[in-house]
């Protein structure tokens, strides 16, 4: 074949190559088997709040380990497996070359999975260093920080040696997704290790939570969002034989849409203690949000002009209309969500848990079911083994999300109304919390029905796609010519800014992605770390004692911030119920910060001195002997397991190196303090008729949860 | 109903019908404006439509039919979650439904002006370009004025990848006007908060709260003490309440019955002898429904049931005081209470 060149004349030679199909195939694999794991352990999850004899009484399989399990897994397993066998397969495609290296391909794949594996060992031994969807610990946060720089280069590299002239859109959204992470991992994992196991992050109190929700938030941003919206460049109008409905709206929303998200993390803390001026922020760029984000829906949808007759017969075109329609919905109620008389609805109830949940198994989840079923039959040259199969996949995964969604938004309006409401005389009227949540058990298991759909549909999918390769034999690559990028580098007369600067230079397009995504960062968190009136001290709020500070970690360990928070809003119900909002000051110990997210069981913060320590004693042995009805998991290990104190010192000094003031050769008396500490509690629990050892987990813990929120009693008469 | 209530403890509940009043008024403007400038040649001939084609019509209804369900069932939600007891979340689903109704009765109003125009220049398609809510300005506003056929046009050359091609649509403008539209509100929602400070922040939204509710607790203890009647009253003991038993006495009682109970134009409140009966019940009943025809006046509508209850027990506590002047025993002696008393 023989092409000519735009201004001359003379045939152009063209390069031979071949794109591989093998790693796609990997990935491909990879994100359903762990797309099923993620599932699965969600499914227990969610059957776990409704039936709390599911935590099997054991320490790995409790709900606070099994939660960060779920949430890794379905983020950074499937969702990660899908971009990746999705950009393997368009990136070289539309660059028109083939991957740039084989080798870090293949670290890029193993090197992930091992990461995965490592993930599902240590997140149930409860390894974790409790920041939600970065729980993992220092020694794998280093290797995924190092993997994911491979295949960020790998991606580099390739669009250097790329035979087009101009980089296609959704290789700008998987250069974005790929640099804005690697900061993102970086910046929030900045941690100081005290053993393998075991680390601090490097910021305490409203600064963690800052950093924290900076991350957490565009983690959907950057992992679950745009990278799906480069698979939608390439997937959707390929499956709908369709032109992009418009190349200049690509450009103005993928820009605004990397530039805005990273602003809108503190909408996660709105009326909590961070400093006003942050959380208006988060509010003000939440709502600019809306078009950048349907910018995408909009191109997606209008790509499928003219097609639509194509979507009734189509399953794969049936998966991706769905999907980019729940994106749609997501994106409108993210912004509606982050309006602080919403927000003070909907945060820490299962309203939130809802609207995840639609971005989750509607956007991610559709998306990538689509993408498989289009992939499959071109990857093992057979057509799809039963398209039948395929559309009961479709409708019952819809019905799935139904099932999950309406009960979860249904549960969170009733919580919160119950959570609020007073009576005439100026009291609560549902004073005990476990009232609120014992009234939410029928949606918890109505939603773990529609889970189970969800899955059932999965499982048909396996069988679906196993058939279809079984029956086909696997293209390792697939062969095809270019000329090369020298012949095609020469200036177009007139070319379009955008092309001419950022479509031509990738490496320029990559630095600028950083750059704007880095701004909001930036503009947020210096002022909070630098400016002291942001959080203004406490001078009665002191260190943790190191009995305390090993009760703490057990906290960490065992996932109690997955439903208990420590953030007690400014509301008349919440000061009623709990006692006096949280400041700022009290936190600057609280390395790292555990106000969660989600309040499945009451705030904890000023938990401290409400109940005897024998309450706690037995409440750990069994919550429901305290209270009849209680949904918590019984925590016996506590009761049993002697506390490690070897660490004590190193813990004790790495405190130290942050700025916390224990004084100078404390860490050498350190344990001999943790033992004096706990020997009054055992004596308080003997009083009781509690026997047991000051050496025992169970007694840390009580002496952490005594002290929570007490500091500030003394200042405020 | 109880809707009313929560509507009440709502902050700056005023401004709703503000703002209300004033999308009225753009909204009948615009109208103004729409009716100024339309075809009036036109506007004759569509009303001389006629409605003879039975499946125009039906389109027609059923439009208007799809909006009054779609109406009804958001009503329902709407009230359905009062239940729940939230002002803010009734407040919230409230104007989502409303704003939900409205957007509903534009497109019917816009269905329909398009249906009857239609149905006009059925016969004379040529002339289907008008002034507003045209097909073609429609079709540009939600961007898709270049039709699929015509697609090729704007087809930009050389943007190829692994066979996508790119069309030259701009950004449609009704998504542009959005992008515009929240940037505003971004500055505007700055502004309030942190630049001009009229909004409330969260610690004075609490304080405001408290306040809100402090008063909701009185009033609701004004209401209860308004249940009080004279088979229910108890004789009160507590300080503040006989203090203010006792003001209320000598602003209204003592011109009658003397400074200090010892009886001048009424009788004497301090013996233990009682013209209507002795005790709290007793008493109630003669304050709130006087003697007309011996010149104790009712005051049962000067005076709250509570008032009426602190008052009574004021004097109650006067009783043996034996102040100066006291006016001669009269009535009969009230024997149960002077049992209970000794």
């Amino acid at each position: 074949m023989e092409v000519t060149s735009r201004t001359g004349t003379a045939p152009l030679e063209l390069d031979e190559f071949a794109y591989d199909n093998k790693i796609v195939r990997n990935f491909a694999f990879a994100t359903v088997i762990w797309g099923g794991v993620g599932m699965l352990v969600g499914l227990l999850a969610a059957f776990q709040l409704a039936y709390p004899d599911l935590n099997f009484d054991l320490p790995y399989t409790t709900f606070g380990r099994i939660r960060p399990l779920h949430t890794n897994a379905v983020i950074f397993a499937f969702v990660g497996n899908g971009f990746f066998t999705g950009l393997y397969y368009a990136a070289p495609r539309v660059l028109k070359t083939p991957m740039y290296s084989k080798l870090l391909g293949q670290v890029h794949f193993w090197g992930w999975q091992a990461i995965i594996v490592a993930a599902a060992i240590t997140l149930p031994l409860g390894i974790t260093s409790s920041k939600e969807y970065a729980e993992l610990e220092w020694p794998i946060d280093i290797a995924i920080a190092i993997v994911w720089l491979v295949g960020t280069c790998n991606l580099i590299m390739t669009m250097i040696h790329r035979r087009t002239k101009h980089i296609y859109a959704a290789v700008w959204f998987f250069i974005a997704s790929y640099v804005t992470v690697a900061l993102l991992h970086v910046v929030n994992n900045l941690e100081i290790p005290i053993s393998f196991t075991k680390s601090y992050s490097i910021y305490a109190g409203v600064q963690d939570a800052l950093v924290q929700w900076w991350y957490g938030h565009n983690a959907v941003a950057f992992v679950l969002t745009t990278p799906y919206l480069g698979l939608m460049y390439y997937f959707l109008p390929k499956a709908a034989n369709r032109p992009i409905y418009s190349y200049r709206l690509s450009i103005v929303h993928f820009w605004s849409l990397i530039f805005i998200y990273i602003w809108a993390g503190p909408h996660h803390l709105l009326y909590t203690a961070l400093p006003d001026w942050a959380q208006s922020l988060g509010t003000a760029f939440s709502i600019m949000l809306l078009a950048p984000s349907w910018g995408g829906m909009i191109n997606g949808l209008m790509t499928l002009r003219g097609a639509w007759d194509k979507v009734r017969d189509d399953v794969v075109l049936k998966f991706m209309v769905v999907a980019v329609t729940a994106y749609g919905m997501a994106t409108f109620e993210g912004p509606m969500l982050s309006l602080k008389n919403v927000s003070a609805i909907a945060h820490y109830t299962d309203w939130i848990v809802a609207h995840v949940h639609v971005g989750a198994l509607g956007w991610n989840g559709f998306l990538t079911f689509g993408m498989l079923y289009w992939l499959f039959p071109r990857l093992y040259n057979r057509p799809l083994y039963s398209p039948k199969l395929a559309n009961f996949h479709f409708w019952i995964a819809t019905l799935g999300i139904l099932f999950y969604a309406i009960p979860m938004y249904w549960a969170g309006w009733v919580q919160s109304a119950m959570w609020k409401e007073f009576t005439e005389d100026g009291f609560l009227k549902y004073p005990n919390f476990l009232e609120t949540v014992t009234q939410l058990i029928p949606y918890y298991i109505l939603r773990g029905v529609g889970g189970t759909l969800y899955l059932i549909g999965w499982a048909t999918m396996i069988y679906n796609l196993f058939k279809t390769a079984q029956a086909g034999k696997l293209k390792a690559e697939d062969r095809a010519q270019a000329p090369s990028l020298a012949t095609l580098q020469h200036q177009e007369a007139g070319e379009y800014w955008h092309r001419r600067w950022f479509e031509r230079k990738p490496v320029l397009l990559t630095v600028m992605s950083l750059v704007v995504v880095a701004i909001g960062g930036i503009v947020e968190m210096i002022p909070t770390f630098m400016v002291s009136s942001n959080i203004p001290t406490i001078s009665s709020v002191k260190p943790y004692t190191p009995l305390e500070l090993q009760g703490r970690d057990l906290y960490i360990r065992e996932g109690c911030y997955t439903c208990h928070s420590q953030m007690i809003r400014p509301f008349r119900d919440e000061i009623e119920r709990y006692g006096e909002y949280s400041k700022a000051g009290e936190f600057i110990y609280d390395f790292p910060f555990q106000w969660g997210s989600k309040r499945t069981g009451p705030d904890l913060h000023r938990i401290g001195g409400k109940y005897p320590d024998s309450w706690h004693y037995n409440h750990m042995e069994d919550p429901t002997s305290m209270s009849p009805g209680s949904i918590m998991p019984r925590y016996p290990w506590l009761l049993d397991d002697d506390l490690d104190t070897s660490n004590t010192r190193a813990k004790i000094n790495a405190m130290r190196i942050l700025g916390v003031p224990y004084e100078k050769g404390f860490e050498n008396e350190a344990n001999e303090n943790l033992m004096a500490q706990a020997a009054i509690i055992v004596e308080s629990l003997g009083d009781a008729g509690i026997k047991t050892r000051p050496d025992k987990e169970i007694v840390a813990l009580i002496a952490y949860l005594q002290r929570l929120g007490t500091d500030i009693k003394a200042e405020i008469r | 109903m109880k809707f009313r209530n929560y509507l009440d403890t709502i902050a700056d509940i005023g401004i709703y019908p503000l703002v209300s009043l004033l999308l009225f008024f753009v909204f009948f403007l615009g109208l103004l404006w729409y009716v100024l400038t339309m075809n009036k040649k036109e506007a004759g001939e569509q009303a001389a439509i006629p409605l003879d084609d039975g499946t125009q019509l039906k389109r027609t209804v059923l439009t208007v039919l799809f909006g009054l369900t779609a109406f009804t069932g958001n009503a329902q939600r709407t009230s359905g979650e009062t239940v729940a007891g939230n002002p803010e979340l009734v407040l919230t689903l409230a104007i989502v439904g409303f704003i939900f109704m409205g957007i509903i009765l534009l497109f019917i109003m816009v269905q329909t002006i398009r249906i009857s125009r239609h149905l006009t220049y059925r016969e004379r398609p040529e002339k289907v370009s008008q002034p507003l809510f045209s097909n073609a300005w429609w079709r540009k506003f939600s961007g898709v004025s270049t039709p699929v056929d015509d697609e090729e046009k704007i087809l930009i050359q050389g943007h190829e990848y692994d066979g996508i091609q790119e069309l030259d649509n701009r950004m449609p403008p009704w998504l542009s006007f959005l992008f515009q539209g929240t940037i505003l509100f971004a500055v505007v929602y700055m502004v309030i908060y942190h630049g001009l400070k009229i909004a409330d922040l969260p610690e004075a939204e609490l304080a405001r709260e408290l306040q809100r509710a402090e008063i909701q607790k009185a009033a609701f203890l004004e209401r209860a003490g308004a249940l009080i009647d004279e088979n229910s009253v108890e004789v009160t003991t507590d300080a503040a309440a006989l203090e203010t038993g006792k003001s209320l006495y000598l602003a209204n009682c003592a011109a009658c019955h003397g400074p200090e109970g010892e009886g001048t134009v009424g009788p004497n409140l301090t013996d233990a002898y009682w013209l209507h009966g002795g005790g709290i019940q007793n008493l109630f009943k003669t304050i709130k429904y006087g003697v007309p025809e011996k010149g104790m006046i009712a005051w049962e509508k000067q005076l709250k049931p509570q008032e009426i209850q602190f008052v009574s027990s004021y004097i109650l506590t006067l009783a043996g005081t034996n102040p100066a002047n006291s006016k001669e025993a009269q009535g009969e002696l009230w024997e149960e209470e002077m049992a209970a008393e000794r």
